[in-house]
């Protein structure tokens, strides 16, 4: 009777949606939102540079700060998120055996997400996004496709390691 | 304080199936508990429910689905209390 009455008015005024979200359906897995959140951290980092100590007492300029240093943030923790479901529901015992360090690998990549939400130092940054790199590599590998490095064709204009997916 | 909402997906089979509504109440008008049906704003899933497997006020409580083929407690992450935006106290059977 219940079900019956909200799916009447559902029909007319949708409920807003929730996600139980499951992995049987989609299977979707691919390092690159890392890789994109790794890019993004340095180029904020870039742009926080770019605020002097001067345009500093604008008020404008203080409100860009501190969306600047959010999203950085919430960049790292979504590279972490982004590793973590990778390491945690694709890697299976066969891929644990393709690889050898993985483990090891996505430990130093939470830690060195973690630093770079505490600091503003490029050079953390750029140890996260070759980190990531790693692990896309790593990721590659266990599908059987090449990889190639190329310069991002963006800011912050860095190595970024590519499948080669016209080779598998 | 209090939400109707719609179930997508499999995660929690087989207490709430797909297209189940729930109806869930703000966090402040009950302790939160282990095993609890929890309303999460998720920061890479969105909004998601999940149950409250482990709570932990200081190094963040965890959540998993029922359905073992959920996405892991481990890809999930730790969850604070200002995630949850609400329990589920009562659903309908479809």
């Amino acid at each position: 009777m219940l079900n019956y009455l909200m799916v009447s008015i559902d029909k007319f005024f949708p409920f807003k949606r929730v996600s139980a979200h499951c992995d049987i359906p989609c299977k979707i897995y691919d390092p690159i939102s890392a890789q994109l959140a790794a890019l993004s951290i340095i180029r904020f980092i870039d742009q926080i540079d770019e605020i002097t100590t001067d345009t500093l007492n604008d008020i404008s300029s203080q409100a860009k700060l501190v969306r600047l240093i959010n999203e950085k943030e919430k960049h790292a923790e979504q590279v972490k998120q982004h590793i973590r479901v990778i390491w945690g529901d694709y890697f299976k015992q066969p891929q644990f055996e393709q690889v050898t360090g993985i483990h090891e690998l996505a430990h130093d990549i939470m830690l060195a997400g973690s630093a770079c939400k505490q600091s503003l130092e490029r050079q953390k940054a750029l140890s996260l996004l070759d980190k990531v790199n790693q692990f896309a590599d790593a990721f590659w590998r266990t599908k059987g496709v090449d990889t190639y490095t190329a310069v991002c064709p963006y800011p912050p204009a860095e190595n970024v390691i590519y499948p080669n997916l016209s080779t598998k | 304080m209090l939400h109707i909402l719609k179930v997508v997906g499999k995660s929690m089979l087989p207490t709430l199936r797909p297209e189940t509504f729930v109806l869930v109440r703000a966090t402040w008008l009950k302790k939160l508990e282990v095993g609890d049906i929890v309303l999460v704003k998720h920061v890479s899933f969105g909004l998601i429910i999940k149950r409250l497997v482990h709570l932990d006020y200081s190094c963040g409580h965890t959540i998993a689905g029922d359905n073992r083929h959920s996405v892991s407690a481990d890809a999930l992450g730790k969850i604070y209390s200002n995630d949850i935006l609400g329990v589920v106290f009562l659903h309908t059977s479809n």
